[in-house]
């Protein structure tokens, strides 16, 4: 490739490049992106110019070796690569210059521009005059003024570097409108003119919830899955992870970041646990612990202890990661501390009311005190505006039922959120259940 | 007198070719000095709204930042123009002269100043190269004031807003029940009293900003008195 100018030296190693290249997209991307967008001030080359370096790491680094800097060379490639889009478009002079007098575009300064200081365990510093492109990235992908989804599709295909395919599957979203979502978040951002940096120190705080929020939508639509397959929902749930991961090292000092990781890690090592045979979804008190995979189990503790560390106060992040910590580390659901669950729950309420949580707590106190005492504090969401005509409040209602003994009412419940059920595996799920509960009824 | 003439006009409308150039219209306006300063707005979906209370108008809290415009409409406002007239009959021969009347409509607000304009500048003039916004201020229905003593008028703001160097003119408009609509179908021309729908919130007052970016605008927009009554919408302008 006549592009290549760097000077970043290749080792022989021809049979580790398909690793190497799996293991760059996942760790260089973002930071690939990130310095594009910076030196072009245009998202959609930025992203088409990155996937031109990986496309062309893929035919060189088997033949040539993976380079000693792979974010370097793929950093260089996708600059080169931005030059040539737009030589060929050959309308934005003004975008040309800009990457011309870069200085950062020496070959030297790379490391520099690649992120790699953060992910040396070196603290970065938000207020430093260049801070990590990435953390300027995720906070402009996660700008309020972006709708909802449209912050969450921009952050999955930007950052994760998820094809609009991909996104749009995952989501259960067409293609064209997928794509016309993300050409309307980039317009907006140029338009607007959303700035691409990282907040004022007094906004930072405010502003990662939202990014937290974000990070937290991609894991759970992976996780709770209304829809697309089960291989894209595992996708979901550790680019999840992957950003979670980055959050902490690029704001180390937040305590929420932490305690974001510490909530996805420990969900998601009760995978292996929460699909049965023929993919039938295992609820919780049925689940195998001993397949839940520890060594997820430990890192999601370690994160917990450093967002406990930092915490000042109540923070809902923190609340909801303690009450994973408390099921993950219970070698038997009759061994779980269900009193401090339910008193967690208590203070998560305080701090981030939400109908989900509520049902939560009224299922911790169908544990704690009893399902009659369950199901009293389930009346009370009957008339909630959110849960009213769901499976998962039908579904709960039967569960508490079927444990009290009202065999033919949890029959009639089970029924019920069969009809509502919006996935395969829920609707597998809720007809065993309706099967036993028949039996005995 | 002052009108704010706001131009309406749909995502679907389907100009004729010769109406969907208004330089015509611009350059005899501003030889007659009818009128004074005037933008083009970015559509409704780079739109952001502002807001600096909690739950329910009155209550104080964090300025909230939302997507989109206060309120979704088809016929969204795609630009105004600050005209300067004899009458209200001159506001609206002026407005039916423009060439979206003839697809669109032009609501006339005539603008209700809380203090004299600022004798350095005058109102609506966008400097070249400047990232400018137009902040739309709203009422919410049945807002209470937060504070018994907040007026809601912007005198501080304007004052510090002058002092930054951000303040390219504004004024609150008069009530919405006053406003006049200009139609022009099939060449005649139409003109509803009051405003071009009848909606709970509605446009209070406007003011130009000259702003580094969206994050300086939103906090401008939130430190309003307008954002702890109402709304505050802001939308980039859009160079002619």
């Amino acid at each position: 490739m006549a592009l290549l100018n760097d000077d970043a030296g290749a080792a022989p190693v021809p049979e580790g490049a398909e690793a190497a290249l799996v293991r760059a997209f996942a760790d260089e991307w973002a930071s690939v992106v990130a310095t594009l967008i910076r030196t072009t001030g245009d998202w959609a080359l930025a992203e088409d110019a990155t996937q031109d370096a990986f496309v062309a790491a893929a035919r060189r680094w088997p033949v040539d070796g993976v380079p000693s800097r792979p974010g370097a060379w793929l950093t260089t490639v996708a600059r080169n690569a931005a030059r040539d889009r737009l030589r060929r478009g050959a309308t934005e002079d003004r975008v040309l210059r800009r990457l011309a007098a870069d200085p950062t575009h020496a070959p030297a300064d790379d490391d520099a521009l690649t992120g790699d200081v953060a992910l040396t365990g070196e603290r970065p510093d938000p207020h430093a005059t260049v801070p990590d492109d990435r953390l300027r990235l995720i906070f402009t992908c996660c700008h309020p003024a972006l709708p909802p989804d449209a912050r969450v599709a921009l952050t999955l295909r930007t950052l994760c570097g998820l094809t609009v395919p991909e996104i749009a599957r995952a989501f259960g979203a067409s293609e064209p409108a997928m794509a016309k979502r993300l050409v309307r978040a980039r317009q907006k951002i140029a338009h607007a003119r959303i700035p691409y940096r990282v907040p004022a120190p007094e906004d930072v705080a405010e502003r990662l919830d939202g990014v937290l929020t974000v990070v937290y939508l991609v894991f759970t639509e992976g996780y709770a899955a209304t829809a697309g397959s089960s291989a894209l929902r595992v996708d979901l749930c550790l680019e999840a992870i992957r950003l979670a991961r980055l959050l902490t090292r690029l704001v180390p000092q937040e305590s929420e970041a932490h305690a974001l990781l510490a909530l996805v890690l420990l969900h998601d090592a009760r995978r292996p646990g929460r699909l049965g045979r023929g993919g039938v979804l295992v609820p919780l008190d049925e689940q195998d612990r001993s397949a839940w995979d520890a060594g997820t189990v430990e890192e999601g503790l370690r994160a917990l202890v450093r967002a406990q560390r930092l915490a000042v106060d109540d923070a809902p992040y923190l609340l909801q990661a303690e009450i994973a910590a408390c099921h993950s580390t219970a070698p038997t659901p009759a061994a779980t501390d269900w009193a401090t669950v339910v008193a967690l729950y208590d203070r998560l309420l305080a701090v981030a009311p939400s109908p989900h949580a509520r049902l939560a707590r009224a299922v911790a106190v169908g544990s704690a005190a009893g399902p009659a005492a369950g199901l009293t504090a389930l009346g009370a969401l009957a008339a909630d505006d959110v849960l009213r005509g769901t499976a998962v409040l039908a579904a709960t209602e039967a569960d508490l039922l079927r444990r009290a003994g009202r065999s033919a009412e949890a029959a009639a419940a089970y029924r019920t959120a069969l009809a509502l059920a919006g996935t395969d595996d829920e609707r597998a799920f809720f007809r065993r259940r309706l099967e036993e509960a028949s039996h005995t009824a | 007198m002052r009108y704010l003439m706001l131009v309406r006009a749909s995502d679907d409308a389907h100009p004729a070719a010769e109406d969907t150039d208004p330089s015509t219209w611009f350059e005899e306006a501003v030889r007659r000095g009818q009128r004074l300063a005037g933008e083009r707005l970015r559509p409704p979906s780079d739109a952001t709204t502002v807001r600096a209370w909690d739950g329910a108008p009155g209550a104080a809290g964090p300025a909230t930042v939302v997507h989109g415009p206060f309120v979704e409409l088809a016929e969204h406002v795609g630009g105004f123009d600050l005209l300067e007239v004899s009458s209200p009959q001159e506001a609206v021969e002026v407005a039916a002269g423009h060439p979206v009347a003839r697809f669109g409509a032009l609501e006339l607000r005539e603008l209700a100043p809380h203090d004299e304009p600022d004798p350095d500048g005058v109102d609506g003039d966008l400097l070249p190269g400047d990232a400018t916004y137009v902040l739309l201020m709203a009422g919410v229905p049945d807002a209470p004031a937060p504070d018994p003593a907040d007026t809601g008028l912007p005198l501080d703001w304007v004052a510090e807003m002058r002092r930054r160097g951000l303040d390219r003119g504004g004024s609150p408009l008069a009530p919405a029940e006053e406003a006049m609509t200009v139609r022009v179908r099939d060449g005649r021309t139409t003109v509803t009293h009051g405003p071009f729908a009848e909606l709970a919130e509605q446009v209070s007052g406007y003011n130009l900003l000259a702003a580094a970016d969206l994050d300086e605008a939103i906090e401008v927009a939130g430190r309003h008195p307008a954002a702890r009554h109402g709304v505050v919408e802001i939308r980039p302008t859009w160079p002619f």
